[in-house]
């Protein structure tokens, strides 16, 4: 039982923390910046560029700042992703290049609205046009991820050559003004899954250009490529009816523990976001050729979900909100991690809800820290089988009422996926790859309880290690599982995060009063529900009376349901 | 469907369309159906065996197109000579098609996942493989 003095008390820090959270607020990532804007292209024609053989264009649309005298200023790439490539009237067409009377589709110039804004900060912002690349990529084993990895070392060279002797269409405007150490990425789809690829191809290089920052859009994951030593986030939209098993979250899966990586690892949850409509050419009345809206066109053509679907229930969001999100989460990104703009972190850690810019509140953000003492301490990964039991502390694990209570979704022995009989693609974190066939996916804790007074009990170590003072947070990433009927369609679950010290003090924090991760997965049609892990964090401030200098324990109790059941791993403290 | 014009159902190569006319009553027919294997042939160069499919549901999603055969996943793939993107050309190896029997079921989905949606092509019939005078996959 908590005192109310401790109640009191645990409300003051509640209140200053929301106060400290909207600090942050003073500034939105995604509101326009201070420079003034130039649009700009550069066409070397269809066959600038050949990988394997195979006719590529070198095209782009630039968006930087009018006055570069400040410069040199940070690059960021854009790359689309998979799309018809060639139209005629309404009718479209994939091949490369397209034949007369038939134009090419500009996939490319989709993301216009938010190198307005990047470049606005003082970023030098290009998307390139992939049409070859879509058009044959299927044809490579790696489904073309090298080929678009190749395709933006190429630009990069170019800008390189803009940078140092100049070139034609811009003569000598770029040179001196381009930092080439400063670069960030972001792919879109098919893109993702080549921006992912480009950050190694650069490495196997002997890195030439200082990739910082890497943001794939509800990317493709094919080669299970690890991302680590760079700063990346993924957006995942949950109504994506392309890449609907949301695959590429296992970006941030695949990449946590890489021993001494000393970068940061997010990813966002865009509730009612769809694929298309992040490429304004792709959307609904974008193009005359090729445009749809995934979700209707993939996944549930009667618009019958109550979620994702078109009724009075959807949570659908718009195009302009749709843009929002990326403007909010990719500009701060950028900002963070190109810019050193760190006021924008708590936003990309969960820690403050989306800012007025992203259009919508329905986001989840998740966030694991770089492997550094005072950023990330491991409780327990429950990454194999031995953690049920002795935690990556080398303490005691205790389950109590939890049935069932065992490892699914990670290496062999256990189960390949958590929720046996559904699709895949309701499981983004054990999703296969065709190319990656044996690779499995996130190990996670699968259990349940059948009465509430069910627990899950970690211990810390009675050495330095109990120090958890200089760490901001307890975390762990949940979902509720839907397939188990433990849990009530449409009813959040929630639990309670109890610290105790060595003296013995305890105190107990709801999560649901800081946290609305544990939804109910929503949705009937095709892809959805889903389970995606959610991040939970816990400010350590809020365990009132605890010593955070001798922290004993670390206990889950679910006390708040009579019944129900859960997917869960990464019980860390974070920065 | 947007895009989905009359002018977009074209064969892929006048090869693909010789081919059709020559072919069965039964495949002939395919045109009509919903799913067809339209042409089963080696490459001119090389030794890999193509399976040129068809549908009036275009080959649109960003995820691995893959076609089964059996239990074999076929996923090297291409657009047809003419671009449209109701017709899909993959491609095997001499190992995959010596692997394939005659009778295996023929069905189309994207990615890997069991119990995603999948298309169904009917059954392989290897007695179909014909020379092509199409240039192989690069």
């Amino acid at each position: 039982m908590i005192s109310k003095p401790k109640r009191f008390a645990a409300a003051l820090a509640t209140l200053c923390l929301l106060f400290a959270a909207g600090a942050t607020f003073a500034q939105d990532p995604g509101d326009p910046g201070p420079f003034a804007v130039v649009r700009a292209e550069y066409d070397y024609g269809d066959d600038a560029f050949r990988f394997s053989d195979q006719p590529t264009e070198l095209r782009a649309v630039v968006y930087h700042p009018k006055d570069l005298s400040g410069g040199p200023f940070p690059l960021v790439v854009f790359l689309h992703g998979y799309h018809p490539t060639c139209y005629l009237g309404s009718a479209f067409f994939l091949q490369w290049p397209c034949t007369p009377p038939r134009e090419p589709i500009p996939s490319y110039i989709g993301y216009e609205y938010e190198q307005e804004i990047l470049a606005s900060y003082g970023y030098i912002v290009t998307s390139i046009s992939a049409n070859g690349v879509n058009a044959r990529d299927t044809l490579f084993f790696d489904q073309g991820m090298t080929w678009r990895a190749a395709l933006i070392q190429r630009h990069l060279d170019q800008w390189n050559t803009f940078n140092t002797e100049g070139a034609e269409p811009f003569g000598k405007l770029f040179v001196g003004k381009v930092d080439l150490t400063r670069v960030g990425t972001m792919g879109h789809s098919r893109g993702g899954g080549g921006v992912a690829r480009h950050y190694n191809y650069n490495r196997e290089l002997g890195s030439p250009y200082g990739i910082r920052a890497v943001f794939p859009l509800a990317p493709v994951d094919r080669l299970r490529e690890v991302l680590d030593s760079v700063n990346f986030a993924v957006l995942l939209p949950y109504c994506d009816g392309d890449v609907a098993d949301l695959q590429g979250v296992h970006y941030f899966d695949d990449a946590r523990y890489v021993e001494g990586d000393q970068t940061n690892k997010h990813y966002v949850l865009v509730m009612g976001g769809n694929h298309s409509f992040y490429n304004t050419v792709w959307a609904p009345g974008g193009w005359p050729a090729a445009t749809w809206d995934d979700w209707l066109q993939f996944e549930d053509p009667s618009g019958s979900d109550p979620f994702c679907g078109t009724g009075g229930s959807s949570h659908r969001l718009t195009q302009e909100q749709v843009h929002g999100t990326l403007r909010a989460y990719l500009t701060g990104f950028i900002r963070i991690y190109l810019g050193g703009e760190a006021k924008f972190l708590p936003i990309l850690k969960g820690d403050s809800p989306p800012p007025p810019s992203a259009m919508t509140s329905e986001i989840h953000v998740s966030y694991h820290p770089k492997d550094a003492v005072g950023s990330r301490l491991t409780v327990n990964s429950l990454l194999a089988e031995d953690r049920l039991s002795t935690n990556d502390l080398g303490e005691p694990v205790t389950p109590s009422g939890l049935d069932p209570y065992d490892l699914c979704g990670g290496e062999d022995p256990q189960p390949r996926h958590c929720l046996e009989g559904q699709p895949t693609r309701r499981q983004p974190h054990t999703t296969p790859s065709p190319l990656m066939m044996k690779a499995r996916g996130l190990s996670q804790l699968r259990f349940g309880w059948d009465d509430a007074t069910a627990e899950w009990t970690n211990q810390i170590p009675d050495d330095s290690t109990s120090d958890v003072s200089g760490y901001a947070v307890v975390q762990f990433r949940a979902s509720v599982n839907f397939d188990d009927r433990r849990n009530t369609p449409d009813v959040p679950q929630d639990l309670s995060v109890i610290l105790s010290d060595r003296l013995g003090n305890s105190a107990s924090v709801l999560v649901g009063d800081h946290s609305e991760a544990l939804y109910y997965p929503p949705g009937q049609v095709g892809a959805v529900p889903k389970v995606v892990l959610n991040t939970i964090r816990i400010p350590l401030g809020l365990f009132i009376g605890v010593d955070l200098s001798q922290v004993r324990s670390v206990r889950i109790q679910f006390n708040q349901r009579d019944t129900g059941a859960l997917l869960l791993t990464d019980l860390i403290f974070a920065d | 469907m947007n895009g989905k014009s009359k002018t977009t159902f074209r064969w892929s190569s006048p090869a693909v369309a010789a081919l059709l006319i020559t072919l069965s009553g039964s495949a002939a027919m395919a045109q009509a159906q919903k799913n067809s294997i339209v042409a089963l042939q080696t490459a001119s160069s090389g030794s890999n065996i193509e399976i040129v499919i068809t549908s009036d549901e275009a080959f649109l999603r960003s995820e691995v197109p893959v076609l089964r055969i059996g239990k074999q996943e076929i996923i090297i793939s291409g657009p047809a000579e003419d671009g449209s993107v109701y017709t899909r050309v993959f491609y095997l190896s001499p190992e995959q098609f010596r692997s394939a029997k005659s009778g295996d079921r023929v069905t189309f989905q994207y990615g890997s996942g069991e119990g995603e949606r999948q298309r169904d092509f009917g059954t392989l019939d290897k007695s179909k493989l014909t020379h092509s005078s199409r240039r192989g996959r690069p």
